[in-house]
């Protein structure tokens, strides 16, 4: 699955995009979570506490591809922005929170630029 | 005489708008009911209900003519869009935006809620600037009149680097809205040499303060500068401004920086 980091500040917060859609919901099935609304059209992922490495971090406008497996240590909270609210969020789709003191090289994950084509 | 893109008279006095959105930006440029927006953000964290209320703040009426400029597409600069309704969209004259835009959902859903709308995007090319160094990020004349000159940037990979600035030039002061363009690039290719008659200039600051490439202030002190400001949020986490890049607009402008962190700052050109 592919991502663009649409926003990144070190240690703080990763705002993370997908291609369409399709992509989100095919995500969510892979990540086996609940209660998928496909009228529902946002899509940033919001990423709290994420730490890489100085220079290896995430880029804003480029693109990574991150499985199933990238997700394991990551905590999910569905109640921010994923239910139906009366005051919605227009953008943020899911929160989720980095959990381990490692720091994750993001970098190894980049991939050649999608919007190049 | 209009003789311009806008239909705006020349020597008229123009308003700029530097709009309290949070962390995001979303700058007006108005004459009478010409509307120029240049882009229309807003802070990420914002929801909707605070969406709606700015909108209703901007208050689009059924006469006014709309004109969109979206400087780069990062989602704090057209965020806003999303909430607009169809009242609002018929109003839209004309909107630009850099070309390439990411291919990612949240950017489809704005340019699709365009389309439905009828809306017609223009996507601006980057321009070509023949001199300067081959791999140096420039920016050239994409358009110029008597009110505006839009410019474009090179070809570049570079989000934030590759939009477009507007420098508005009023009867009484010019004014620059710079996206989150570099100072070094701001400088050299716009306001290096620029000459407008002794009239002084307000500078909007590029990406809220924050880092947008190094700046030698110097070359700054020369400029005739009224008015500074900044469009961002206090508890941003960007921790926008930077220190240095504040230390260094309060020295330019004899310690007076303004910022939308409480209202919206409003000018007369």
């Amino acid at each position: 699955m592919l991502f663009y980091c649409e926003s990144y500040v070190r240690d703080t917060l990763l705002i993370l995009d997908v291609k369409d859609i399709d992509e989100l919901s095919k995500w969510w099935g892979i990540m086996e979570f609940q209660n998928w609304n496909s009228s529902d059209k946002r899509s940033l992922i919001e990423i709290k506490d994420i730490k890489c490495p100085p220079y290896h971090g995430p880029r804003e406008g480029y693109w990574y591809k991150l499985n199933r497996n990238f997700w394991e240590d990551f905590e999910f909270d569905f109640e921010k922005y994923s239910f139906e609210q009366k005051n919605k969020s227009l953008i943020f789709r899911v929160s989720a929170t980095y959990k381990p003191k490692e720091e994750c090289n993001f970098y190894s994950y980049k991939v050649a630029n999608i919007d190049e084509k | 005489m209009k003789n311009n893109y806008f239909n705006i008279e020349a020597n008229s006095e123009l308003e700029l708008n530097i709009i309290k959105v949070g962390h995001g930006n979303w700058n007006e440029i108005r004459s009478g009911k010409t509307r120029i927006f240049y882009d229309t953000g807003a802070d990420k964290r914002w929801r909707q209900l605070s969406i709606r209320d700015l909108i209703d703040t901007m208050d689009i009426r059924n006469d006014h003519d709309i004109h969109i400029v979206i400087s780069h597409w990062d989602v704090d600069h057209y965020h806003a869009l999303l909430e607009f309704e169809s009242k609002h969209f018929k109003r839209i004259k004309s909107i630009i935006a850099p070309s390439n835009p990411p291919k990612t959902n949240t950017c489809t859903n704005v340019i699709q809620l365009l389309k439905l709308n009828n809306v017609h995007l223009e996507f601006i090319k980057p321009v070509s600037v023949s001199n300067g160094p081959l791999k140096e990020i420039k920016l050239g004349l994409y358009r110029f009149d008597n009110i505006i000159d839009v410019y474009r940037a090179t070809n570049t990979k570079n989000r934030n680097q590759g939009g477009i600035v507007l420098l508005v030039k009023g009867k009484n002061c010019d004014a620059l809205l710079t996206g989150d363009h570099h100072y070094s690039k701001l400088y050299k290719y716009i306001l290096n040499g620029y000459s407008n008659n002794d009239k002084p200039l307000i500078f909007i600051t590029p990406h809220h303060g924050g880092y947008a490439g190094k700046w030698d202030i110097n070359n700054w002190k020369q400029l005739n500068i009224r008015e500074v400001a900044i469009s961002y949020c206090q508890s941003n986490p960007y921790n926008h401004p930077t220190r240095d890049n504040l230390s260094k607009l309060i020295t330019l402008n004899n310690g007076n920086v303004s910022c939308t962190t409480r209202r919206t700052l409003n000018y007369l050109l």
